[in-house]
């Protein structure tokens, strides 16, 4: 569950002029978060204190996490302490386009699932995750992504009859 | 002696022959996923809700409990033949573990961390079955004011424990009590944040929140960057420890399930946090505690037999009082409520079978891991010569099959990216999930004990404060909160020195 990395690249670059902590992204982010809750609750009917409504939970909800957000602002403002800095986690030596690969195919399994059916959609996806994310021999990628849609095709439709959606081919 | 009589009648439920086979399924799953790092127990428990829908509960909850006492085990294999921790609660097993593995001591090091897990385990059990009943006894006074306060118990000793930063944890669950509150109050019927979508009416659910956060997020963050597994190659043999190691190890075994057990009932605790601090304890009563970190055996028995004691302590909040304390035990709780039964003290009366044999089940399944661990070991190390790369589009597959299957609806799939994309990136701000995913399944259970609290007492929110059992648990909540704003005395600190084995 959990991978060992190294995580100690913190205040890298001090030299140059920092626009913003971690910290106060998150602040400013959750700042922003909890406005919008406050406002799409005060919609619903709130009750009173004595007899709460609807509303009510999620208005304090948003009031507290407000609340939350504003000290962390302050907090990682007035710290003087090394900390971590946003760009920092924007530059990071991080593979984005693979993270970025990764996500597009499970959006575009969930877009294609009913049209292109199980079967072929799954083998598709498997073989582009092995093939593009770090690349593996053809030979490889073909029989792992055979054994996976065949194999999970086999489990889930034939014998646990979960009906998975069939596409044009009709499996 | 009662107790001892239902037991017995446990056992005949557990020794049904479908539910050995559930107990066994979940055993090898758990185990396969302890083993494999990058995927743990609460990814997997998440996996297989769905499969579990299709089976009797009783199965069902056998077969997920499985999984997670299960992890625990497999997780120390990992550690100690490759230095990465199979699952969270196995790191500090790494320490020692590996530095015997490397000195040519992997046998013994797996064999004390199998029987260790087995003996720890064994009596986590037997001190469950015993301390359940009066707790249930006491739970059945328990009104809407008491569950309110349990439940902010719950959430608060949770980000308390959580690493990092308490207010980001606090943040964190703020966050999950909201998402709890999506779709139709279930009081007046009035939509809220549905935007008018049919998919959220019934609410965001528990299993595709938890598969995000933890199945894809945890996939993203191990394929931003390169991973190279080198498993220790060396002939495994002797996995039986000698003599000296017993004599050396039994204390810290002993040791261990105690501490394991204790921090597991505590809500929030578990697994990971006591391993840690069995771990700590045991270089404290040592005579050489130099050694620990060169390869010491008590080092690898005493956090093992921690962590699953600490995974059977865990399960005592959950079916005594319906409050899960980390996040598995709310995807066990999850698992009972789709199949319609809530967990909670009416649960040992009302279902005794599936509550006794849910409970001897673990018993089995103790003996079958010790059984099944030690002489798959081989087999489980083959496991882990998969390349990552073939081996993550597996996982995601199960998580789209396992995800679409709940309601035979994509919008689950786009709820289930949406997550892991989330959860991907307040990992890398450093939040925390595991508080959110609690407060989604707490939250309207918070929200429903809290309004029915109030049309009690009239809008009087003192009951919270004049009834004795809720004034504790609040007075012991506001405490936690309390604690880490006086400065330099504060415990967490000590938690975190705790854990990093100082």
């Amino acid at each position: 569950m959990l991978l060992l990395r190294d995580s100690g690249n913190f205040s890298r670059n001090s030299k140059r002029k920092e626009l913003m902590k971690t910290d106060q992204f998150n602040g400013v982010l959750f700042l922003i978060i909890s406005i919008l809750i406050c406002f799409g609750s005060i919609r619903f009917p709130y009750g009173n204190v004595h007899n709460p409504g609807p509303g009510f939970l999620p208005f304090w909800l948003g009031v507290v996490l407000g609340l939350l957000s504003i000290v962390l602002l302050i907090r990682s403002t007035l710290q003087r302490k090394e900390t971590m800095f946003f760009r920092q986690f924007l530059t990071e030596k991080i593979r984005w386009g693979k993270v970025l690969i990764t996500v597009v195919a499970l959006i575009l399994y969930g877009v294609l699932m009913e049209y292109v059916g199980f079967l072929l959609l799954t083998f598709l996806f498997m073989a582009c995750l092995m093939r593009f994310v770090d690349p593996q021999s053809w030979k490889r990628v073909i029989g792992w992504a055979l054994v996976g849609s065949v194999g999970s095709y086999l489990i889930f439709e034939v014998w646990m009859k979960l009906r998975l959606p069939k596409g044009f081919l009709g499996v | 002696m009662d107790t001892v009589q239902q037991i017995l009648y446990g056992f005949g439920v557990a020794l049904q022959p479908i539910n050995l086979l559930f107990c066994f399924l979940g055993a090898v799953a758990g185990t396969l996923v302890g083993v494999l790092p990058g995927l743990g127990p609460t990814a997997a428990m998440a996996m297989l809700l769905p499969v579990t829908f299709g089976i009797p509960p009783t199965g069902a909850v056998i077969m997920l409990a499985g999984i997670y006492y299960g992890a625990q085990y497999g997780g120390s294999t990992t550690s100690i033949l490759v230095n990465i921790p199979g699952e969270a609660a196995s790191v500090v097993t790494c320490l020692d573990g590996y530095q015997m593995a490397r000195q040519g001591r992997a046998g013994p090091a797996l064999g004390i961390s199998a029987f260790g897990s087995f003996i720890a385990g064994t009596i986590g059990v037997l001190a469950l079955s015993f301390v359940a009943p009066p707790l249930v006894d006491a739970a059945l006074s328990f009104g809407p004011p008491e569950y309110f306060a349990l439940v902010c118990l719950g959430l608060t000793v949770l980000t308390f424990l959580a690493h990092g930063s308490m207010i980001k944890a606090l943040m964190m669950a703020v966050f999950g009590l909201f998402l709890g509150t999506v779709g139709i109050d279930p009081i007046t019927g009035v939509q809220r944040f549905t935007f008018g979508r049919m998919d959220l009416m019934e609410g965001i659910g528990m299993v595709q929140i938890a598969m995000g956060m933890f199945g894809i997020a945890e996939i993203l963050s191990n394929i931003e960057q390169t991973i190279k597994i080198s498993v220790f190659e060396a002939k495994l043999k002797g996995l039986f420890p000698n003599l000296e190691d017993w004599k050396r190890s039994i204390g810290a075994i002993l040791r261990g399930t105690g501490i394991g057990f204790f921090l597991g009932i505590l809500p929030g605790g578990g697994a990971i946090i006591s391993s840690f601090a069995s771990y700590a304890v045991e270089k404290r009563v040592s005579k050489h505690p130099e050694k620990f970190g060169t390869g010491v055996i008590e080092g690898v028995a005493a956090p093992e037999s921690a962590n699953n004691a600490a995974a059977q302590g865990a399960f005592i909040p959950m079916i005594t009082l319906g409050i899960p304390s980390n996040v598995v035990m709310a995807l066990l709780l999850g698992a009972l409520m789709i199949h319609g039964i809530t967990p909670g003290p009416l649960l040992m009366t009302q279902h005794p079978d599936l509550f006794w044999g849910f409970i001897t089940s673990m018993y089995i399944g103790n003996l079958m891991l010790l059984v099944l661990n030690l002489p798959l070991i081989p087999m489980w190390v083959r496991f882990l010569k998969v390349p990552y790369p073939i081996l993550f589009p597996f996982i995601l597959l199960f998580c789209l099959i396992g995800v679409y299957t709940i309601n035979n609806n994509v919008f689950d799939i786009y709820l289930m990216i949406f997550f892991g994309i989330f959860g991907y990136l307040v990992r890398k701000l450093h939040f925390e999930a595991a508080p959110l995913i609690l407060a989604v399944v707490l939250g309207p259970m918070m929200e429903k004990a809290l309004r029915q609290s109030l049309t009690m007492s009239k809008g009087d929110f003192s009951i919270f404060f004049t009834r004795p059992i809720s004034a504790v648990l609040l007075g012991v909540a506001i405490l936690l909160l309390a604690l880490p704003m006086i400065p330099r005395a504060s415990t967490r600190e000590k938690i975190g020195k705790l854990e990093e084995g100082k």
